[in-house]
């Protein structure tokens, strides 16, 4: 071994091991870099229920799914638009009979003003409902119903290096006509997430993440088009 | 004899030909430094855009008022010492309180003076002088990182003095707005603060649109306005 190392040094002066010794370890080095963070996505668990069973609507049906500021400060936009775009999909698969009502056309339609001019919030929708002149919009619109989404997201620590996430999310139904609640859907999801080490003497770092908002959305949207084309939860599935 | 002799200037030396200054590193570290004395100085601005709440439509006051909006109001800007953002308040928010002051009134008259001195108009029943109180955003809020949700709240306090015609103070009071909407991720910081600055702004404006009937001050105000008519 010695005898190698003294020829390979001496002929190659330069370098203590051979040129093609050193590349190897060099590739094994940036692998090894390239490696070193893992990370490793888990899958959330998600249960969805209603608050109470969501009577589904009969006759022509048209409705709106949107996300309002006022009625859910707490989510972020990108969550709630999300969440639209997740009921919307699965009420057009799942009941394509249900007229779909852009966010625009119904805040022109019932309220004669642009989108977020309405101070949408859980005590301000029946009386904005009950008022004459809306009243009189939402029997020319021909819209039956309105929901509204929102939900949040927390991360609580269960070790100092590893947390919980926990995603609730909820969409509220509301009948134009009368102006009340039909009911809730919810979906909540969680799982875990943290970093951690593996590996001698390089510390490869490794970290799991379980995402939770998605399968939370599409467990949400899935119950909403149940709830509303009236379908049995299995069929649906 | 001698010949005087005559001593002419030397002639000026023909300019040279203009020649571009080489960008050295100094320059470069010059140009540098500029940069980055401009962005510490504030020179990164943003301007919220609040919408207003026009419906629940507050109860229409029938008198016509005046509006005076000081420099100092309309030039209001916020800065947090974390940030190099300069948030412009004092123009959205004076939009915004002239468009909630024309859905409350019958007409708005802006006027040049503040209430303290005789207003223009014989009929103005008297003059609002809004003011921002204060505006702050906090990026490490303790309670929002106990609760575990990534939230950088913000908050705005709208003050407003109304003024007789005399230009007497007849009542004062204060609106103020939040902003918690968590942040979906860190590359989008700025923009959720923005949001945040916009929900305050109109959540401050809504509670001048639908509590303005409520100010006892406003209320005794309102009620001597309506027995003049009378």
């Amino acid at each position: 071994m010695m005898a190698t190392f003294m020829t390979n040094r001496n002929r190659e002066s330069e370098w203590p091991l051979p040129r093609r010794a050193c590349a190897g370890m060099l590739v094994v080095l940036l692998s090894g870099l390239s490696a070193g963070c893992i990370v490793i996505p888990h899958s959330a668990e998600v249960k969805v229920r209603q608050s109470r069973d969501v009577q589904a609507p009969s006759g022509v049906v048209a409705l709106s799914v949107l996300f309002a500021r006022d009625f859910s400060p707490e989510t972020s936009r990108s969550l709630g638009e999300e969440m639209v775009e997740c009921v919307t999909r699965d009420l057009a698969k799942a009941a394509p009979d249900v007229r779909l009502v852009p966010e625009e056309e119904f805040y022109r339609a019932i309220f004669g003003v642009k989108p977020g001019e309405v101070f949408l919030r859980a005590d301000t929708i029946g009386p904005l409902l009950a008022r004459p002149d809306i009243r009189q919009r939402v029997r020319e619109s021909g819209l039956t119903h309105l929901i509204l989404v929102g939900g949040a997201t927390q991360t609580l620590p269960t070790t100092p290096r590893n947390f919980m996430r926990y995603t609730r999310l909820t969409a509220s139904i509301f009948e134009l006509a009368s102006g009340s609640t039909v009911g809730e859907v919810l979906a909540s999801a969680k799982g875990s997430q943290g970093v951690g080490t593996i590996g001698v003497p390089y510390g490869i770092f490794l970290a799991w993440f379980t995402r939770t908002e998605s399968p939370s959305c599409e467990a949400l949207g899935a119950e909403v088009a149940r709830a509303i084309s009236g379908k049995a939860r299995d069929e649906n599935r | 004899m001698k010949t005087a002799e005559l001593k002419l200037c030397p002639p000026e030396p023909w300019p040279a030909p203009w020649r571009p200054r080489r960008f050295g590193p100094r320059r470069m570290l010059s140009v540098l430094v500029l940069l980055a004395a401009a962005i510490s100085a504030g020179c990164v601005w943003n301007v919220p855009e609040p919408v207003l709440i026009r419906e629940p439509r507050p109860e229409p006051v029938p008198i016509r008022v005046g509006v005076y909006y000081s420099p100092e109001f309309q030039g209001y800007t916020y800065r947090h010492h974390f940030s190099v953002t300069a948030w412009i308040l004092g123009e959205p928010s004076a939009k915004l309180i002239r468009e909630a002051l024309a859905l409350l009134f019958i007409e708005v008259v802006e006027v040049p003076r503040p209430g303290s001195g005789p207003i223009l108009r014989g009929d103005l029943a008297g003059t609002i002088e809004p003011r921002i109180v204060s505006a702050q955003a906090v990026y490490f809020s303790e309670e929002h990182i106990k609760a575990g949700v990534d939230v950088q709240p913000v908050h705005i306090t709208y003050g407003f003095t109304l003024y007789s015609p005399r230009g007497e103070s007849v009542a004062s009071w204060d609106v103020t707005g939040r902003g918690e909407r968590p942040s979906s991720n860190l590359v989008d910081a700025d923009s959720n603060r923005k949001q945040n600055f916009e929900q305050a702004m109109r959540e401050a404006a809504w509670k001048l649109t639908s509590g303005f009937h409520e100010i006892p001050e406003v209320r005794r105000w309102l009620a001597e306005q309506a027995s003049r008519k009378d």
